[in-house]
């Protein structure tokens, strides 16, 4: 195996860890700093994931635009939800969601 | 004139999308909000007229683009494309009775997002390239995220965040798996994937699942609907989230199609889609029997409705396939006269509707209507759709499909009949919160068009024929 194949090999294996650690971020943190950030992470995993795999320069710009999108967004829903609720952690936003609910009266 | 004319429907995916796109930057850039809502209105109006006229000259006699056309159409994107445009002008219509609930300074931005939105998803559907349509899943996807954080209730924003969250980690899939198809065919085409002599049929197969799992993520289906409850629950984008999931779901047909042309992927990524889909029927009428909130009831359901559609779609027969685009359909007329029936009562707790028949007469019927057709009632669309899919399974000799089914109407006869129930037998304990100002009557062509669409199940014969022929131009059959 040549030197460039063995790079591509190892730049491949990062970037599945990176893919799948930042889902897993993404999908399980409290935090909703880190929810962004595990969101950004799986996003740049998949960009490397497709430099190693050879993807032409107008995937990769694509690939970097959708990360660059849903980081701001992301900016933008945190500064919101602090706006909003007060907190940065999605379990006590939930409890506020659920004393906004009206209760549901027994029939 | 007529050389006009004939230039502009030669390109009349770019013309559709310029359409919403054009008109998204103009609703934006106009600071009045009903005047922001106006022209949003006619710029989907005229996006859904110029879908509807491709959409006819290519099915009945498959009028070829331009041959420098920047975006392709299949049968798929043919048949769907003018169905979530013309959902996108009426859930537009429909935001004109909500329009003063929203901050003045966020009504340019909703329209703006809900013709940026359309214009994504049907993006995806006209795309040529993988890379394009993953693009356009996202552009529709983050659109969708943001009306649903701009609503006026706090709860929009956790929605839109979990919302945020699950679709990011689903574009990296979407991304890793353009990556994989692309270097197992040699091309990011759409169409060469379907040709192509595939040299490593597993990453293919990984690739397109790698694809296919987000989408279906997007459409609601189960177990990937975490995310829907909290956005369908706490914000009112109920219309723009069901077309939305809808879209997701034609893309992931789009997709389905082409693996089925290549032998080597066809019957793991069939595989996958059977399996999702089960799950998703049966957690999905499950969680919908017991919700007490109407709109987490209509995400539940669409659950629900989304495992019948990847069933049909599994099948990757032209049967199978008119089937899905057939319940596409019928998904979309009863989400709609379920929603904007509902939203004739201000509060989205099931008890809200209890005594509605007495009270909101059309609201009532509208409910009613979409109920019976989510059960699949005769003399209504969603009986069309149930019929197909048992047909199609039965004829491919999938007998267990019919069970998927008749599980979804069994759960539908359950919910829906809770809401028939509380319509029509009771009284209501407490003055209910009604809109009387003069723009509600903006959500009555929806719920009129709702209406017409699930009688279409009354003479069904040009809509069986037109997603026949859609699935057999998706599938190359006579193409």
């Amino acid at each position: 195996m040549s030197a460039q194949a063995l790079a591509s090999m190892l730049v491949l294996g990062v970037a599945l860890a990176m893919l799948f650690a930042g889902a897993a971020t993404a999908l399980t943190a409290a935090n909703i700093v880190k929810r962004i950030t595990g969101v950004l992470i799986a996003l740049l995993g998949a960009v490397l994931c497709l430099a190693a795999l050879g993807a032409g320069a107008q995937t990769l710009v694509a690939a970097v635009a959708i990360a660059l999108a849903y980081c701001a967004v992301g900016a933008a829903l945190l500064v919101r939800m602090q706006e909003s609720y007060g907190v940065v952690e999605t379990p006590e936003a939930d409890k506020a969601d659920l004393a906004d609910e009206p209760r549901e009266p027994r029939s | 004139m007529s050389a006009y004319l004939d230039l502009i429907r030669s390109h009349a995916p770019a013309v559709i999308l310029g359409a919403l796109l054009v008109g998204a930057a103009l609703a934006l850039a106009t600071p009045h909000g009903r005047a922001s809502w106006a022209l949003a209105l006619f710029a989907a109006i005229a996006a859904a007229v110029a879908a509807l006229d491709l959409s006819w000259r290519f099915l009945t006699t498959g009028a070829p683009l331009a041959p420098d056309a920047v975006l392709t159409v299949d049968g798929v994107g043919a048949f769907v494309a003018p169905l979530i445009a013309i959902l996108a002008a009426l859930v537009i219509l429909a935001e004109g009775a909500a329009i003063r609930e929203r901050l003045a300074r966020a009504i340019p931005f909703a329209m703006a997002l809900h013709l940026a939105g359309a214009a994504g998803w049907i993006g995806a559907l006209f795309a040529q390239d993988f890379v394009g349509l993953v693009v356009g899943v996202n552009v529709g996807w983050l659109a969708l995220t943001g009306l649903v954080a701009t609503g006026p209730e706090r709860g929009g924003l956790n929605g839109a965040l979990r919302m945020l969250t699950a679709g990011g980690a689903g574009a990296a899939f979407m991304l890793a798996g353009v990556a994989l198809v692309t270097y197992a065919t040699g091309s990011s085409a759409v169409d060469a994937a379907a040709r192509a002599l595939i040299s490593g049929p597993q990453i293919a197969t990984l690739g397109f699942v790698l694809l296919l799992v987000p989408l279906m993520l997007m459409a609601g289906a189960a177990p990937f609907h975490g995310w829907s409850g909290a956005a369908f629950g706490r914000s009112n984008e109920t219309l723009a989230l069901t077309m939305g999931a809808l879209a997701s779901l034609a893309v992931v047909a789009r997709l389905a199609a082409v693996a089925a042309t290549a032998p080597a992927v066809a019957e793991s990524v069939s595989v996958v889609l059977v399996s999702v889909g089960i799950a998703s029927v049966l957690i999905g009428s499950v969680q919908a029997v017991g919700a007490v909130n109407v709109r987490r009831l209509i995400a539940y359901a669409g659950a629900a409705q989304a495992g019948c559609v990847l069933v049909a779609i599994a099948l990757e027969s032209p049967a199978g396939l008119a089937a899905a685009l057939i319940q596409l359909s019928a998904w979309g007329a009863g989400a709609f006269a379920l929603f904007a029936g509902i939203a004739a009562s201000k509060d989205a707790a099931l008890t809200a509707l209890d005594g509605l028949g007495r009270r909101a007469p059309f609201a009532g019927i509208a409910i009613t209507v979409g109920a019976l057709s989510f059960m699949g009632a005769p003399l209504t669309i969603g009986l069309l759709g149930r019929w197909r899919l048992i047909e199609a399974g039965v004829g491919a000799g999938w007998w267990w499909a019919t069970g998927a089914a008749i599980v979804t109407s069994l759960a539908a006869v359950f919910y829906g009949g809770r809401l028939i129930e509380r319509i029509y037998f009771r009284r209501a304990t407490e003055a209910a919160a009604f809109d009387l100002d003069v723009w509600r009557w903006a959500r009555a062509p929806v719920l009129a068009a709702a209406i017409a669409a699930i009688a279409w199940g009354l003479a069904p014969s040009l809509l069986l024929e037109l997603a026949a022929r859609a699935s057999r131009l998706a599938l190359g059959v006579d193409a």
